[in-house]
């Protein structure tokens, strides 16, 4: 409830959840299990949800409330960050509940809203709602209708219930999609209660991108065209496509990195400051971002844009095989397992930067980082010698594994002679504040509860980024040869790096 | 959370050191990498210095002191005041480490100083060049006793940006524990000021918080006419504290006490919307702490007790009398003390509900005028 409490006031730094019942759609699925049930036990453990808090699981798969507190418990003891505590687990047990429906069946909703009201009874929990939906992209339209049919969506009104939805990706698989999807989400919710999510954009080190440019006098005055040569965006997974072929199939690593995590990252290091963390206005400044990327159309495919497939190799020493003979791959598939991109934001401030965005599966290493390379310093003095420049200053942001951040800069080796070396100011997230940090999606499910929606993508950024994305897929569909390979656990293809060495540039070794 | 004691893999045991040399013996600690895992890298992580007062408790506070830097890498300055030594002062250097992300070793720096009382006058001398500039300091009152009138105490606090000290240990009679109140209070102006006495309410205060909600019990906040706490051993400082927050948050103002230096002590305060009494009881045996906490309030001609409890560790529970109300539990991690200072010590922010917690508090402790 909204109501004003001023025993709640200043009561925690953290977010305050609101007490509420949690529905996750697809309870028996892979994110439940592995993700969102040890999220909300890791929560519990930190003290961080009202005593009124309850987990509905709503899903085809046949269980009981016993069943799926046992699932639940198994996927806890093998993805939770922390281990189960024997003394704790009971009363976190006691929370769950399950009542087996289909996403599809107008019936299986009013046995939803029936069951809801005896465990909010049960837990003396208001009527406040939070839809988690884990299920594929085309359910979506037809459960959302379901729950409004079903009288489970309540307007935004203030000192009333809230009702909020949250969206796994991929929200559609081009801008059309999209639109439809976010079409059904706004008959039935208002854009405020729908929460788009990204685990990315709860992650530590993402988070502190921003602190890390407005938290610091140092930064921002360089975060410019004037003294920024390129932006590299790494996600480099070691993994094949393992058991989501199905899905990777229809993806392809430009939907499934590209157009989501990649661009939002790329939003936070080029947004302008927002004038508050209010949600909508830091959301208005990630969206600006994505106004101003310049479309890569067919004829910028030779400078802009690669795509390719992995071949059998070798990663770590043991030997793999190639995308195509994956199972659940079809043998001539022309979907892509590599992207770079080379990509412009037009606006004052990085107006001839470019930032190159690059992702595979099957690379060398798994690696997510951002690097922002600084330009060169003028050819006098220290950098006279034209045959060994001096290495440019790199910022990078490192997002996983091993979250921190570096800069290297030149520095004097000692000794009689003028010689210079670039090192390395280290700071590992890890080694500085110790113990583990919260995962993703704990910080992400305790936001919705609080109702704070700076971390989720907003339908606008979402139909921009589609918008830009879809502009390439397009320019692709007719252009089928411009699908290369590369060996497995190499990092890429040579068009990759003939599409940066092209502006005299090469890819960070990782 | 307290570290996990799995990934505590070696340190460099205690080297005694001549006082005025322990900042090169420091340096050494890092020429001569730890020998039990060599091969590791060896990072020295330090993000504030810790300076920690304490008397004779030192050994045992000492075995705190991984958990703590295990969470927040420090510079740890552990200051102790004894009297069965030789010397008048005694140093001790020594690195406590962990395995950090990507197989290193990250140590921190402990020094230790013991001073017989004649002595304890040249602390601060040696903890001046010792504090590494640029990080914050946090100073943590480990001593247990009253805060007030400590010339240790009052010479180190200039070098702090932070006070953490514990008022549980301050006992439960009203004459000892007023005049540390009112100390704390004159240096909110100037410093961060951390009780961990007050961390540990906190689920108290989410259960007391959410069960009055007024989406849940509608105009029980402007009904309430009487709140009772009992608390057992260690408890009449947090129960002054929960006092304070009820009233500093409900905009009550206590217009006349009964305070005598035994229990109970009753206060009578105003609301807005009409007198509240207020109690706290002393429960000479028992558990520890605030043991229950009740709030009676009148609404439509229904009287309402509501009873707050600790049942176990971790566990709280509410239950109504005269209203329907299903018995609420709250569940939350007890963190052990090295825990709640680890935590304290990234927190650079004043808290300004604590701060308005205490200024209430304070005023019922009698020592400022209502």
């Amino acid at each position: 409830m909204t109501v004003a409490n001023p025993l709640a006031e200043g009561l925690t730094d953290t977010l305050a959840a609101q007490p509420c019942t949690l529905v996750i759609f697809g309870a028996s699925g892979d994110l439940a299990r592995r993700k969102l049930l040890p999220a909300v036990y890791n929560l519990v453990l930190d003290g961080l949800l009202p005593a009124h808090f309850a987990v509905l699981g709503f899903a085809r798969t046949h269980y009981d409330d016993s069943r799926f507190r046992a699932e639940a418990r198994a996927g806890v003891e093998a993805f939770s960050r922390r281990p189960v505590d024997p003394a704790r687990w009971p009363e976190f047990e006691r929370m769950l509940h399950y009542l087996q429906g289909k996403p599809d069946d107008p019936a299986s909703f009013a046995s939803l809203k029936q069951r809801l009201e005896e465990i909010e009874r049960e837990h003396a929990i208001p009527p406040n709602r939070v839809f988690y939906l884990s299920v594929p992209p085309s359910v979506i339209a037809e459960a959302v209708e379901h729950l409004k049919a079903a009288g489970l969506v309540a307007p935004p009104a203030p000192a009333s219930p809230f009702s909020r939805i949250i969206v796994e990706k991929p929200i559609g698989h081009d801008l059309e999609s999209a639109r439809r999807i976010n079409d059904a989400l706004a008959q039935a919710f208002d854009e405020q209660q729908v929460f788009r999510i990204d685990h990315y954009l709860g992650k530590e080190t993402v988070q502190n991108i921003l602190v890390m440019r407005f938290g610091n006098a140092i930064f921002e005055p360089l975060w410019n065209q004037k003294y920024v040569d390129h932006v590299q965006i790494t996600v480099a997974e070691e993994e094949g496509v393992g058991t989501r072929a199905r899905y990777y199939e229809e993806a392809g690593a430009l939907r499934d990195m590209v157009q989501n995590h990649m661009l939002q990252l790329l939003c936070l290091t080029a947004m302008e400051p927002p004038w508050s963390m209010d949600a909508d206005v830091v959301r208005d400044q990630r969206l600006a971002v994505l106004n101003c990327l310049r479309p890569i159309t067919a004829r910028d495919l030779d400078c802009c844009a690669v795509r390719a497939q992995y071949a059998g190799g070798f990663v770590r020493g043991a030997e793999v095989s190639g995308y195509r003979e994956e199972d659940g791959v079809a043998p001539d598939s022309k979907t892509e397992t590599y992207v770079a991109l080379k990509a412009h934001i037009d606006n004052w401030r990085w107006a001839g930067v470019p930032f190159y965005l690059r992702t595979g599966r099957r690379l060398p290493k798994r690696a997510t980082e951002i690097a922002v390379q600084f330009k060169d310093v003028p050819p006098i003095l220290f950098n006279i010698h034209s045959e060994a420049p001096l290495d440019a200053n790199v910022l990078v942001f490192r997002i996983q594994p091993d979250e921190g951040m570096s800069l290297r800069i030149s520095t004097k080796v000692p000794g009689a002679r003028v010689r210079i070396y670039p090192v390395k100011m280290d700071f590992r997230y890890g080694s500085t504040f110790g113990d583990q940090s919260p995962e993703a999606y704990e910080r992400l499910l305790l936001d919705v509860m609080a109702g704070d929606a700076t971390l989720f993508m907003r339908r606008d950024a979402v139909e921009a980024s589609w918008r830009w994305v879809t502009e390439i897929l397009r320019a692709w569909e007719n252009a089928p040869a411009t699908l290369a390979d590369y060996r497995a656990g190499t990092w890429g293809p040579d068009a990759a790096d003939r599409l940066i060495q092209a502006d005299k540039r090469s890819w960070r070794t990782l | 959370m307290s570290a996990g004691a799995e990934s505590q893999i070696a340190s460099v045991p205690p080297k005694p050191v001549n006082v005025a040399a322990i900042e090169r013996e420091l340096g050494r600690l890092w020429d001569e990498p730890t020998p039990p895992d060599a091969a590791a890298h060896v990072t020295r992580a330090c993000m504030s210095n810790l300076v920690v007062l304490c008397g004779a408790e030192a050994d045992a506070l000492a075995l705190e002191l991984p958990a703590i830097v295990r969470q927040h890498p420090a510079r740890i300055l552990l200051l102790a005041t004894v009297d069965n030594q030789r010397d008048d002062l005694e140093a001790f250097v020594s690195a406590q480490c962990y395995l950090g992300s990507g197989g290193r070793q990250v140590c921190s720096e402990h020094v230790m100083v013991q001073a017989r009382a004649a002595a304890m006058t040249r602390l601060p001398s040696i903890v001046r060049p010792l504090l590494i500039g640029d990080l914050p300091t946090t100073l943590w009152w480990a001593a247990g006793g009253s805060l007030a009138g400590d010339d240790l105490f009052e010479e180190l606090i200039p070098l702090a940006n932070q006070l953490v000290y514990d008022s549980a240990a301050w006992g439960d009679a009203l004459p000892r524990v007023a005049p540390s109140l009112e100390r704390a209070f004159a240096l909110l102006h100037h410093f961060v000021v951390a009780d961990l006495a007050w961390h540990r309410l906190q689920p108290w205060l989410h259960l007391i918080s959410e069960t009055l909600d007024p989406g849940a019990l509608p105009g029980a906040l402007e009904s309430i006419s009487e709140i009772s706490i009992e608390h057992g051993a260690r408890g009449l400082p947090p129960a002054l504290l929960l006092a304070g927050w009820l009233a500093s948050r409900l905009g009550w103002h206590p217009t006349s006490g009964d305070t005598p230096p035994t229990s109970p002590l009753t206060w009578t305060l105003q609301s807005a919307h009409g007198g509240v009494n207020a109690a706290v009881h002393h429960l000479p045996n028992g558990e520890e702490g605030i043991r229950t906490v009740t709030i009676r309030y009148a609404r439509g001609g229904r009287v309402a007790r509501l009873r707050f409890a600790h049942r176990a560790a971790g566990f709280w529970q509410a239950t109504a009398d005269g209203i329907e109300m299903p018995e609420r539990r709250y569940t939350a991690p007890v963190p052990d003390r090295a825990a709640l200072v680890a935590q304290q010590l990234s927190e650079l922010g004043r808290n300004t509900l604590f701060q308005e917690t205490l200024t209430m508090a304070r005023q019922l402790a009698g020592t400022a005028p209502t």
